[in-house]
């Protein structure tokens, strides 16, 4: 991978604060898995690159398009593990290649090189934030989002039911117990006011004013020494360790994968299913529709 | 089954358990007694009902639950009548019954595998309050009066699942609940995330159905996958072991020796009634808290 054959990723440099552009709007930032050379791959890559440059002290990720991310593209989520076409006679993943890809992808990318990144991290949302998306606002040191943000952990619908994801602890350490919980199990958009309420986010601007605040913010961040933001962070790292965030990731992508083994009744709503017969857009619509009204 | 104190009733995938003792506002014994024994075997069928995927628990009459029948507390133990001479219940025999009522029993609701909801009306105090964060989601009614009322009986920020409480609400507001052990109405405990949803009194019912509801949609696997890897998380936080502090420090609190000038409510209890008693506990805080 090199810097400049990039296409889902703008990774820009401004003095001390990188600025890292997840880049394909055509999709809502929706994201790939660990080794498909897409959107995950290259984020990655950059933010990599932003560790181990001197120059840097403080890194924002953002979004091109109207969405900040949907979360993993949903008409190809599952597939990775090799599951086919669903067809009778075919033989089902293994468990070792579905948690050796769910390790690889929660403990090597989430955990390695996001939130134990050595630079200070601000997230800077906008639009639709599910999923991967609410997965960075939980690991960027801070978040700042426009009012009108809607953020959701909506694949919980898919029947994870508050599991599956690496930063259940820092929810809760973050939002408290009963909102976390609130956000888990019902999947429900809130908007960039109610994150900042709740503390789910640092700040809540109108959206013309969410590029100057970010970087207002960026440049005070700046204004510390590099010995200072890697000493700080590493001791964060102490303390992240002592609360046990770090031992988010572990159930996360464990569960991850004893999700992939569910079995669904047939009074129940499968997703896999619907997708299978009328189309991810299809599946995920009808997922959400049968929540309209409750919650 | 035939229930004397509770209420069980299955409609689908939910469950509701009615605490029915509207006459004492669903006070229950919690350490052993038949009252509680119905609320656990309640609790237990949920969990082996295949149909089953939400349990609310909820209070009939005018209250939630006002948690430990005050009347009762310390006898259980074998205290006597307090006087003088009576030999004083062994220390494992308070350990004992606190470990069975506050741990084994509590930790059979926290790591309940169904989705729970507390549906909280009224007073959701003390062992009552406990009952209710021990649930997934608490949906109270705005004007419902809820509070770590206990805590004044000399507990002092003992006794109850206080890492829990600071995860809940964080650590400043924990003190507060616990150290003063005030009552604050169902508005306030949304606002500092004690509860998840504060609803007037005239809708609670139609938003827990609706959140139930809600939750039901979710696949029975699903649920059960996703429960257990809350335990592994809860695990890690120290949630589950929250409950070893508890009974162990609720046991050590039935040793405490007040001094002359300290309000004992067991005194008071037992010079006046446990009415006199507890209303003269919090007689002392008017104008402070």
């Amino acid at each position: 991978m090199e810097l400049d054959k990039l296409d889902k990723i703008i990774y820009e440099k401004d003095g001390n604060i990188a600025r890292i552009t997840l880049n394909y709007p055509e999709k809502l930032n929706a994201f790939d898995f660990p080794g498909q050379g897409g959107i995950m791959d290259q984020l990655y890559f950059v933010l990599d690159k932003a560790s181990e440059d001197d120059d840097i002290k403080v890194v924002v990720i953002k979004a091109a398009g109207r969405a900040f991310c949907v979360g993993h593209d949903l008409t190809k989520v599952g597939f990775i593990y090799g599951f086919g076409e669903g067809k009778p006679g075919e033989r089902r993943p293994s468990q070792r290649t579905r948690l050796n890809i769910d390790r690889h992808w929660f403990i090597d990318h989430h955990l390695a090189r996001l939130f134990l990144h050595p630079k200070i991290t601000i997230a800077q949302i906008h639009g639709y934030c599910i999923g991967e998306g609410v997965m960075i606002t939980c690991f960027a040191d801070l978040a700042v989002t426009s009012e009108d943000a809607q953020f959701g952990s909506t694949e919980q619908r898919l029947g994870f039911a508050g599991s599956g994801v690496p930063y259940i602890n820092a929810l809760i350490l973050t939002v408290g117990f009963k909102r976390a919980l609130d956000l888990l199990l019902t999947g429900r958009m809130i908007s960039g006011k109610e994150a900042e309420e709740i503390g789910l986010v640092n700040k809540a601007v109108t959206s013309d004013k969410l590029e100057e605040e970010v970087n207002a913010l960026a440049k005070s961040m700046t204004l510390l020494p590099r010995d200072g933001i890697a000493i700080g962070k590493a001791t964060r790292h102490i303390v992240y360790n002592k609360l046990k965030l770090l031992s988010g990731f572990i159930p996360g992508y464990y569960s991850h994968t004893f999700f992939t083994n569910l079995r669904w009744e047939p009074d129940e709503y499968n997703f896999f299913k619907e997708r299978r017969d009328k189309g991810a857009k299809a599946g995920f619509h009808e997922r959400d529709k049968r929540y309209a009204g409750l919650v | 089954m035939e229930y004397k104190y509770i209420i069980y009733e299955k409609e689908g995938n939910i469950a509701r358990l009615t605490l029915n003792k509207p006459e004492k506002l669903n006070a229950f014994s919690f350490l052993g007694g038949e009252d509680s024994d119905e609320i656990h075997g309640a609790i237990a069928d949920a969990a082996e009902d295949d149909d089953i995927k939400v349990l609310i628990i909820k209070g009939a009459g005018r209250a939630f639950c006002v948690g430990h029948d005050l009347s009762k507390v310390g006898f259980v133990y074998g205290m006597g009548t307090g006087q003088a001479g009576e030999k004083r219940p062994s220390q494992r025999i308070r350990l004992w019954t606190d470990k069975k009522g506050f741990h084994d029993q509590f930790l059979k609701i926290l790591l309940h595998p169904k989705i729970t909801i507390a549906q909280v009306h009224g007073y959701a105090i003390a062992g009552g309050l406990y009952l209710a964060m021990l649930c997934d989601f608490i949906v109270a009614a705005e004007d419902s009066q809820i509070g770590l009322t206990e805590q004044r009986l000399g507990f002092a920020g003992s006794g109850a699942p206080i890492g829990n409480l600071i995860m809940t609400v964080g650590m400043k507001r924990a003190m507060d609940l616990l150290l003063t052990g005030r009552i604050i109405d169902g508005k306030e405990a949304a606002r500092i995330g004690l509860v998840t949803k504060a609803v007037p009194p005239d809708k609670l019912e139609e938003e827990v159905n609706a959140l139930a509801k809600a939750l039901a949609l979710l696949p029975r696997d699903g649920i059960a996958i996703g429960k257990a890897t809350r335990h592994l998380i809860y695990d890690s936080l120290g949630l589950i072991g929250d409950f070893i502090p508890v009974y162990y420090s609720h046991a050590f609190f039935t040793n405490l020796r007040w001094e002359p000038d300290e309000y004992s409510f067991f005194k008071e209890r037992r010079d006046k009634g446990t009415k006199a008693g507890f209303k003269e506990r919090d007689k002392r805080y008017e104008g402070l808290v």
